[in-house]
């Protein structure tokens, strides 16, 4: 090979660092110089261009093997790395097991409250122009104080689509509580009933099954409802056409609706719910003009749809102007309006009143977070705790590695992988446990969340990514600090290193803390449900059967019914009244008396053998007598506390004055002489105190039947009830509660928030019980032959047994300390909230410290004892 | 002794008849003529280190050159058992061949 002057080229430098590294190390030295060989070549003898050419064309073609003999060597470690890890699970099972059931019950815990809170976070966003629509609110300034509502009246929507161009669609949604709906013999009370504009399936999305949007809610007396209903009301037959009667609440105006239209039902992630929605046109044929004109306060909400980009501060700066011209001044100080984003209402509606539907508990998702993330954090430490206690089975492993050339970045990515394997063999189990708990978690909440992970990919990718991130967490201490000690020193057995070092002794201190709260949680909320069911309320609950009265026949045939009913043996009493004892609230009243002017009282109206059907205490006078002819007029009772709030020591005998001031307008009610004084009793719930109230006869505010049965023949009683108002008054629904049930029920969110702190609380103290249980395991095996020795020189079992045991049981009183002021703090704020409260005493927290120590000794001990008896021959033949 | 693949084959000859100028660019030009296309460097190096693997070839480091850009050249040559194993593949070779017709193999 000639070169005529031959000129030295040299390939580009990027290039050549790139094929110096790509190259493979065997062939470097002799390709490398070839390559530059021809490169100089070509440059010489064609041009500088198809040579930088060429050299480039190499290294693009070198890459793609380059790259998989770089995953070849890569999955050889990989496979070794596995081999070591599933070798090591199988080795030690117990650690294994340990540290899988614990990351399987936290990422359980975890995914669980994962997907509520995407369900609760993806309230209302089902809806195609969600972003554009807002509820209109207002701001009701009052001397004493601020009041948002969402009740904003039936001229609001029409007014706003007509003065403001943006506002592109709007619906009102009116409702009148309950109402009685019927088709031939069926009648059902019906709450989710609203009427509603035709645009409201243009605005909201809502589907139609069958009719057509635009048209169905166009004429009046035209109703669209759910599959649901159909099926209640027509059974198979097609709905299309048929005629639903509606009787609007207490009143006697009844209405013969067609349904013209089927809808999906509603999502539960949506905080607007109904079944039935009837024509706005029907309303107009029904109501008087003021309605739609001047009545601003009906329970009718108004939803608004905004063009694209407009922004809704423009409109709300606008609407302030728009609100004064009804602003009632009379009432009100000031009145502002306000645009709620549709995808706010869920969770920021706490503090608007004149409520409806639903609303979101932030308070929920950030208990339930903390909750899971206890778990979690338990199962973390666990694994942080087993894995460094564990140093001495892998340390010559470690040691030969270092020794064979792995990098202290290998071991870590080594370290790593494995605690990532651990907790990806925990998501699989927790994925299962999922699918079993998730009915029993969704009816615990009433939510509907559902893992679909076929049809939902990207969950699946977040669930894995969750348990690499936990698998990280739980492994990047112990991958740290396994990977630290020098080779020299492992290999020559000179690391030192206390198993049970502080550090241990910290996070399980840790760990016993967060548990001990949990049960103090536990037990608190278990000792208040407790106390409030059993809690003496001042009249006897039992075997009393509530039937609310639906119809105004029913009204007007009481005393017929309980004529009837009172000839049974088995009933006991039949009395009536307007709210539900126990439960309910008064009705607000204004009262003038001796010394008093215009004070605000709460009044209940009852029947006149309310008092002792009920059992409720007479302090002084008497009760109502049916004797007494005129006490249906002008008698009235009180309570202590109305006693106490006046300051009259002889109620009984004053004269008083009820009446109502609306509109500036003086309307009298009744008047007449305080006849007895009643022993308090909780009329309403236990979250408030007994308040001062008045009690009056008026069969016209009856909303509520109360029957008090035999107890020892309840089914015959409920028979005889169910007949006698079949026979009466067959219209009636016939809907039987059991009073003390339905007190029961108003304590319903505590007791389940309670059974998921159950649930919680077992489960943490199970992952921290493992825990401590693996890592006694290993402490007391490293410590094997020094208790041989000990044994040898003549110390007992007890005296082993003791000695094992003391360090936790120390840990976990150090634990109990910690936790009885916080446990103490929060618990006294929960029981705050209610004016009737179980006590907080000392008892409790030593039977939680009593508790704990016996769980942990029993735990401990098991591994203690086992050692305790061993042959001390056993555990030092072998040196 | 286990037979070599066709391209260590042609490689190993091509080292043998360039005797002491065996080097990368070398062999492969050698190769490029034997075959009638172009070998990439990578596929004349493959066979190369399986060959010097096998022992049957190994390296001297030439001196350093400057149009190599300062490094220096890798001549191979064909060690003792590399000649053996040449000795093999033509007895193999011409058994398979004896007694080939090759007047019908060209109408093909």
């Amino acid at each position: 090979m000639k070169k005529k002057s031959p000129q030295s080229y040299y390939p580009p430098k990027l290039a050549r660092w790139l094929l110096e590294r790509i190259i493979s190390k065997d062939i470097r030295d002799g390709a490398l110089g070839d390559f530059d060989e021809i490169y100089a070549l070509t440059a010489n003898e064609r041009n500088l261009l198809q040579a930088r050419l060429w050299y480039w064309t190499q290294v693009a073609k070198s890459f793609p093997s380059f790259v998989l003999d770089l995953a070849y060597w890569k999955i050889l470690l990989f496979r070794n790395y596995s081999i070591i890890a599933f070798r090591n699970m199988l080795k030690h099972k117990i650690f294994s097991f340990i540290n899988i059931t614990g990351l399987t019950i936290g990422l359980a815990c975890f995914i669980l409250v994962f997907l509520f809170i995407r369900f609760e976070g993806s309230y209302d966003k089902f809806h195609e122009n969600y972003k554009q629509i807002y509820r209109v609110i207002k701001e009701c300034v009052y001397e004493r104080g601020i009041e948002y509502r969402a009740d904003t009246g039936a001229p609001m929507s029409p007014l706003l689509l007509e003065n403001f161009p943006e506002v592109v669609n709007a619906v009102r949604f009116t409702s009148f509580f309950e109402g009685l709906v019927s088709h031939n013999e069926k009648v059902f009370s019906e709450e989710r009933f609203y009427f509603a504009d035709p645009s409201v399936f243009d605005v909201f999305t809502f589907p139609l099954i069958k009719g057509i949007p635009e048209y169905s809610l166009n004429e009046p007396f035209t109703v669209v409802i759910t599959p649901e209903i159909a099926e209640k009301y027509f059974g198979d037959e097609d709905p299309i056409g048929k005629v639903l009667n509606y009787r609007i609440g207490f009143s006697d105006k009844k209405l013969d609706l067609k349904v013209t239209g089927i809808f999906k039902k509603i999502p539960k992630n949506s905080h607007i719910e109904f079944d039935f929605i009837a024509s706005y046109e029907t309303l107009k044929s029904i109501l008087s003009e003021r309605f739609f004109t001047d009545h601003w306060s009906s329970t009718t909400y108004n939803y608004i749809q905004l063009k694209e980009d407009s922004p809704s501060d423009d409109l709300e700066k606008k609407l302030t102007s728009f609100a004064e011209k009804f602003v009632d001044k009379e009432e009100y100080k000031s009145l502002n309006l306000k645009l709620q984003p549709l995808k706010d209402i869920y969770f920021k509606s706490w503090r608007i009143g004149g409520g409806i539907w639903k609303k979101g508990d932030i308070q929920t998702i950030y208990s339930f977070t903390a909750l899971a993330l206890f778990i979690l954090i338990f199962a973390c430490v666990n694994f942080i705790n087993l894995s460094t206690a564990r140093l001495t089975y892998r340390v010559k492993e470690i040691g030969l590695r270092k020794v064979l050339g792995a990098q202290r970045a290998n071991l870590i990515v080594q370290f790593l992988g494995e605690s990532i394997l651990y907790s990806l063999i925990g998501l699989i189990f927790a994925l299962f446990l999922i699918q079993i708990f998730l009915p029993r978690f969704n009816s615990l909440i009433n939510t509907e969340l559902s893992m679909n992970l076929i049809d939902d990919f990207s969950l699946l990718v977040i669930l894995i990514l969750i348990a690499v991130v936990v698998g990280i967490s739980a492994g990047i201490y112990p991958s740290l600090f396994l990977s630290s000690f020098h080779p020299v020193n492992i290999l020559k057995k000179t690391y030192s290193y206390i198993s049970s070092s502080i550090f241990h002794k910290a996070l399980v201190v840790f760990q016993f803390s967060i548990a001990i709260l949990l049960i103090t949680g536990s037990i608190v909320i278990y000792k208040q449900i407790n106390f409030v069911n059993n809690m003496d309320l001042g009249f006897n609950k039992k075997n009393l059967v509530t039937i609310p009265i639906q119809e105004s026949s029913a009204k007007d045939k009481y005393y017929l019914v309980k004529h009837e009913l009172l000839k049974s043996p088995n009933i006991l009493g039949v009395t009536a009244s307007s709210t539900i004892t126990g439960v309910g609230s008064p009705n607000a009243i204004q009262m003038k008396g001796p010394g008093v002017e215009n004070l605000n009282m709460g009044i209940i109206y009852v029947d006149y053998d309310y008092i002792e059907t009920f059992g409720i205490k007479v302090e002084a006078g008497r009760h109502f007598e049916s004797e007494a002819a005129t006490d249906a007029e002008n008698a009235f009772l009180v309570n202590q506390s109305f006693s106490k709030r006046l300051g009259w020591d002889d109620v009984v005998g004053k004269e008083i004055e009820l009446f109502y001031i609306m509109n500036n307008r003086f309307t009298p009610m009744y008047d007449g002489r305080i006849v007895g004084l009643l022993r308090d009793f909780n009329f309403r719930t236990l979250y408030d105190r007994v308040q001062p109230v008045i009690f009056k006869i008026d069969p016209n505010r009856f909303n509520h039947i109360f029957i008090r049965i035999n107890g020892d023949n309840i089914p015959d009683s409920i028979a005889f009830i169910k007949n006698t108002f079949k026979n009466l008054i067959p219209t009636h629904p016939l809907q039987f509660l059991f009073l003390d049930e339905m007190i029961e029920d108003a304590y319903q969110s505590e007791k389940n928030f309670g059974v998921i702190l159950n649930y919680a609380t077992f489960l943490s103290i199970l992952v921290a019980c493992l825990g401590l249980f693996g890592l006694t395991s290993l402490i007391t095996q490293q410590r094997t032959k020094e208790i041989g020795i000990r044994k040898v020189l003549g110390a007992s079992v007890e005296k082993v047994v003791l000695l094992l045991t003391k360090d936790y049981i120390k840990l976990i009183i150090i634990s109990n300390v910690i936790a009885w002021p916080v446990g103490y703090y929060f618990m006294r704020n929960w029981l705050q909230s209610f004016v009737y409260r179980t006590s907080l005493g000392l008892g409790t927290f030593i039977l939680i410290g009593l508790l704990t120590v016996v769980i942990a000794v029993l735990t401990v001990s098991f591994q203690a004892i086992k050692t305790a008896v061993s042959n001390p021959v056993d555990a030092l033949q072998y040196e | 002794m286990n037979l070599l693949s066709r391209s260590e084959e042609i490689v190993l000859l091509s080292i043998w008849k360039l005797k002491g100028e065996a080097y990368g660019i070398a062999i492969r030009k050698q190769v490029n003529e034997y075959t009638g296309y172009e070998w990439s460097i990578g596929a004349i190096y493959a066979p190369l280190h399986r060959l010097e693997k096998k022992s049957l070839v190994k390296t001297i480091k030439g001196d350093p050159i400057p149009e190599r850009g300062g490094s220096s050249k890798i001549y191979y040559e064909v060690t003792s058992e590399g000649k053996k194993a040449l000795l093999r593949l033509k007895e193999v070779n011409d058994a398979i061949w004896r007694n080939v017709r090759i007047s019908g193999l060209e109408k093909a």
